[in-house]
């Protein structure tokens, strides 16, 4: 038999063995936590349409509201009638009282930091982070998810990301750790790791003609016509960006958080004007500090636009998989893919931009 | 060096994921947080293994688009799958040598052959970090997490 068939086979198997009753259990108990939890605390919900898709977002107390919304507050909208796409319940056990259950299976020893995660077992995807505690779950045939953790180690800027990752890759909609600047009929998405210069060029999109979709995460569908979608109105700066980009401190919401080294701004009330919902994407920049005063760029190849997005994409990722690669390697494959080369003037990082959207545009 | 040019080799998917371009490979190991690439023989060596194919079909493909002994090629196919197999992103069949060939995609070059360079495999770790210090524990299609 081809190992492939055995490989089928043994998924197969998988799915009709007892320990699926394991999992629907361990799902009503979390349901019943949360319930608990909204009891001793209290409830609201709010509603966001995420790239089109409606979000219902529940909350028990109110510690994680100040921690969860503020960067998905441009994706608000009025209370639906109509069955939200996916509902997830959140809630902090320090405030409520009411600890998330153990789950149903082994975790390893308790000096383990790992996390734990499950991948797309019967629709289920799970993920624990032991050192904190916070908890990922979602349930695609309920759509339900839920989302408990610590106010200490709630993520300020990209909340629920994980959540989102796993709903809505099923939808062709991937999470690409890439900043997303343009104009609405197209723009340019950002990409490399950490320092390389991604926030600091989408931020300075701020303060130019350009519109501003992300600096650190955005939501891509690939195929024929790539389109970059609005997930978060934050920001990320170090302290020595957010004293250079001064502008910046005018346009952030009042007030900002500080999450590990970076100061997190959220944008969504004064910086309205500024914030796009998304746009075809029609090239990929990638940035590099290279000195000098001005910003240039160098066209580059597919792959190496690929090295640049993909390998910090997928690892910030629980439950990547081939087809996030292969969605991100779709889209260097359709638009011309540039190295972007930051000078020091701040003001010309936009100009170039600009300029070369505006000769793609052509 | 006894090499069986029968054996086959499986790319480990998951936590392998890996695209090709017409001129460079990509590879990431999901585990690890390091990435991969392969360019020149080295792509047409992963391509194939992708494909399914034993050694010596690696070895004869390549030996018809190559100016090379084929000796040299097979040692320099053993030494890549050698580091492959070392990185983890590839795994032999154990039913390889015994199961009927899948039809691996000919492209014999009728053309004039060019020069051989030994492929090399680059690693890249500049993100490895970001899965080093949170380092996560999968459980697949493979099997539910062991009960209580």
């Amino acid at each position: 038999m081809a190992a492939k068939a055995v490989k089928e086979l043994a998924a197969d198997s998988v799915e009709t063995t007892p320990p699926v009753e394991a999992g629907e259990e361990y799902l009503d108990a979390l349901e019943n936590a949360f319930l608990k939890a909204e009891r001793h605390a209290g409830s609201s919900q709010q509603f966001y349409s995420i790239a089109g898709h409606l979000l219902q977002l529940r909350l028990a107390g109110d510690a994680l509201i100040p921690l969860i919304t503020p960067p998905l507050q441009h994706l608000r909208v009025s209370p639906s009638p109509a069955e939200p796409a996916l509902r997830v319940c959140a809630w902090d056990p320090e405030t409520t009282g009411v600890r998330a259950p153990d789950c149903p299976w082994d975790t390893g020893d308790s000096g383990d930091q790992a996390k734990i995660s499950v991948r797309n077992w019967d629709g289920f995807e799970f993920a624990l982070f032991k050192g904190t505690g916070e908890l990922n779950v979602l349930d695609r045939r309920r759509k339900l998810g839920f989302h408990c953790v610590n106010r200490a180690a709630a993520i300020f800027s990209g909340p629920l990301l994980i959540q989102i990752h796993w709903w809505l890759r099923e939808f062709g909609l991937h999470c690409m750790h890439a900043g997303a600047v343009g104009f609405k009929h197209g723009g340019a998405l950002l990409v490399g790791k950490g320092g390389s210069g991604k926030s600091t060029s989408a931020l300075c999109c701020l303060d130019s003609n350009l519109g501003y979709v992300a600096d650190d995460h955005c939501l891509v569908s690939a195929g024929a016509a790539p389109y970059a979608h609005s997930l978060y109105s934050s920001g990320k700066l170090t302290p020595a960006q957010f004293e250079k980009l001064s502008f910046v401190k005018l346009l952030a919401d009042s007030p900002s958080s500080a999450a590990a080294d970076k100061t997190v701004i959220f944008l969504a009330q004064s910086a309205r004007h500024k914030l796009l919902p998304g746009f075809p994407v029609r090239m990929v920049l990638v940035p590099r500090i290279v000195g000098g005063l001005t910003t240039g760029a160098v066209p580059i190849s597919p792959v190496e636009a690929l090295k640049a997005l993909a390998p910090s994409t997928l690892f910030q990722l629980i439950g990547a998989s081939q087809k996030d690669l292969r969605a991100m390697a779709e889209l260097v494959r359709k638009v011309p893919c540039y190295r972007l080369e930051l000078g020091t003037d701040l003001a010309a990082i936009p100009r170039a931009i600009e300029q070369l959207l505006l000769r793609q545009f052509e | 060096m006894s090499i069986d040019e029968r054996l086959r080799y499986t790319i480990s998917n998951p936590p392998i994921v890996h695209e090709s371009f017409g001129d460079e490979a990509v590879i990431v190991n999901l585990n690890t947080g390091a990435y991969y690439s392969l360019d020149k023989s080295g792509l047409a060596i992963w391509n194939l293994i992708s494909q399914g194919a034993s050694i010596g079909e690696i070895v004869d493909h390549l030996s018809s688009r190559y100016a090379a002994e084929r000796g040299k090629i097979l040692v320099s196919v053993a030494e890549l799958i050698s580091s492959l197999q070392g990185e983890q992103l590839i795994h032999s069949e154990s039913d390889a040598v015994h199961r009927a060939n899948d039809p691996v995609e000919s492209n014999s070059n009728s053309g004039e052959k060019i020069p051989f360079e030994p492929p090399l495999l680059n690693k890249f770790t500049d993100v490895e970090d970001l899965l080093i210090l949170d380092p996560i524990h999968d459980v697949d299609a493979a099997g539910w997490p062991q009960k209580r």
